[in-house]
């Protein structure tokens, strides 16, 4: 938009008032001490409106006619000095556009600057049908234009609803070859690795490491969390139970479990354990010793990773190449199995697993190379 | 009701709010003897009862009163009011004025 703006302003105050509120308005302000001053230079400047400070001499009427006579259809705005509707009634009669009360703010002159740039005229008639026809149109083009966007919107809709997913990738391979524990957290992946000893937290959707935590003095062998809680199995049997907090403190240790467990979990109510070679599942109570309240023995056909929620335990059946549903109430009895497509590799060993927010994260090792993946929770 | 058109410039016209408020300004976008919109930079609020001054060719009107039915502001900021004028005699007064300027 053209924005050079005249303005034709005597007094040195107004005029530092007036250069910084259309400094703001983002015009090009040219400033004239009085009328002759401005009418010399309109030719070079060519303003797209002139504002004239009102009370000057000459008075706003005679430099209202002067610059309508040089330039007839140019936009012209009195800055009156006070709020005078008669005046400026007079002064819009006279040829103004508008004219602007005081104090001149930046509020005050934005709409009659913005205006300035474009001009109408009035429109009389008897009957006032043409006003309402006019409405009526405007009320068309209203919701036509509602039309659409509702168009537009229900066909975003169907796009997003009926086009194909957009493929996110579903299987990381890990930077580290000894995978032993997983759990899923908001928008993030903590895995254990015992050959390492480390934590490593992975984003969710990029599985990029966001952090390494040492675990020097102990060779993690699962893992599972709660709310407030890491538990790591050590591989002498003794389960540590560790805060949450940056450093993963350790807050304290079971005894040793004999046969020591491979594979742990927590269901929100009970902690589970479970030892591959043997196929035992034991449910424990959620305290700092773990203390044992059953074992049952795993009915499939060989266990290799257990995780939990608070409705199932599944496990990951090498023999099976199945996810395997059990039911927390009665741990031997199979609720279904579904086959797990990366078993398709027959070299996969999966040892970690989790449940979060309908999905079943895995852990394992393929051959010399680690990898985690995620299934949806079967129906 | 026969029809008739005309176009003019934009007539400026008073605003009166109150009795105790100086009078604002704007111009006519449209005039009928039943309504006029009202172009104006100043806000006002719909429902409010404002009392017009103008002048329709050789004729002047002084406090044509009105109430405002809607208010659109436009992209620069100014305000479109639609008025409708509630004295009989008033809109009798402004029929008269436009037959004889069209």
């Amino acid at each position: 938009m053209f924005n050079t703006v005249q303005i034709i302003c005597a007094s040195e105050k107004d005029r530092t008032i007036l250069r910084g509120i259309f400094r703001n308005l983002g015009a090009d302000a040219v400033f004239s001490a009085d009328l002759n001053d401005a009418l010399a230079v309109l030719e070079k400047t060519r303003p797209a409106a002139v504002f004239l400070a009102d009370g000057e001499e000459p008075p706003a009427e005679i430099q209202l006619r002067e610059l309508r006579r040089v330039a007839p259809f140019l936009p012209l705005v009195p800055l009156l000095k006070r709020r005078d509707a008669s005046r400026a009634v007079a002064l819009m009669k006279a040829g103004a556009l508008d004219c602007a009360q005081s104090p001149w703010t930046e509020e005050e002159l934005r709409p009659i600057y913005r205006k300035s740039l474009r001009l109408g005229g009035t429109e009389i008639e008897l009957d006032g049908s043409a006003l309402r026809r006019r409405r009526r149109l405007l009320a068309l083009g209203l919701a036509v234009s509602v039309g659409l966007a509702a168009f537009a919107a229900g066909l975003f809709y169907g796009f997003r609803k009926y086009s194909p997913a957009e493929q996110r990738p579903r299987s990381f391979y890990l930077p580290y070859a000894h995978p032993t524990g997983i759990v899923a957290k908001e928008d993030s992946v903590l895995v254990s690795d015992w050959y390492s000893q480390g934590l490593y937290e992975h984003n969710m959707k990029t599985f990029g490491i966001r952090k390494v935590t040492s675990l020097p003095d102990i060779t993690p062998v699962a893992m599972a969390a709660s709310r407030d809680s890491l538990w790591l199995a050590r591989t002498d049997g003794v389960i540590e139970k560790r805060l949450l907090d940056g450093r993963y403190t350790k807050a304290a240790a079971t005894k040793p479990f004999k046969p020591a467990a491979d594979s742990v979990c927590y269901d929100g109510l009970y902690f589970w354990t479970a030892q591959s070679r043997t196929g035992e599942l034991t449910k424990r109570m959620p305290g700092d010793s773990l203390d044992t309240i059953k074992t049952y023995r795993y009915p499939g056909g060989r266990l290799s990773a257990i995780a939990c929620d608070t409705r199932f335990i599944w496990v990951a059946d090498p023999a099976r190449r199945a996810l395997v549903k059990l039911s927390l109430e009665d741990p031997e009895r199979i609720v279904s199995q579904t086959q797990i497509p990366e078993y398709s590799s027959r070299s996969l060993k999966i040892t970690a697993m989790d449940s979060k927010d309908g999905r079943i994260w895995f852990a394992g090792e393929d051959g010399d190379r680690a990898l985690a993946f995620y299934e949806e929770e079967p129906k | 009701m026969r029809k008739s058109r005309n176009k003019t410039a934009s007539i400026p016209a008073e605003i009166k709010t109150s009795l105790d408020l100086p009078p604002l300004w704007g111009r006519l976008g449209f005039l009928s003897p039943e309504e006029a919109e009202v172009i104006s930079h100043f806000e006002l609020r719909t429902g409010k009862i404002v009392a017009l001054g103008f002048e329709l060719g050789r004729a002047r009107f002084e406090e044509v009163r009105g109430r405002i039915d809607k208010a659109m502001r436009d992209g620069d900021g100014y305000f479109t009011y639609s008025i409708s004028f509630l004295a009989p005699e008033q809109r009798a007064l402004i029929r008269t004025a436009i037959e004889q300027s069209l």
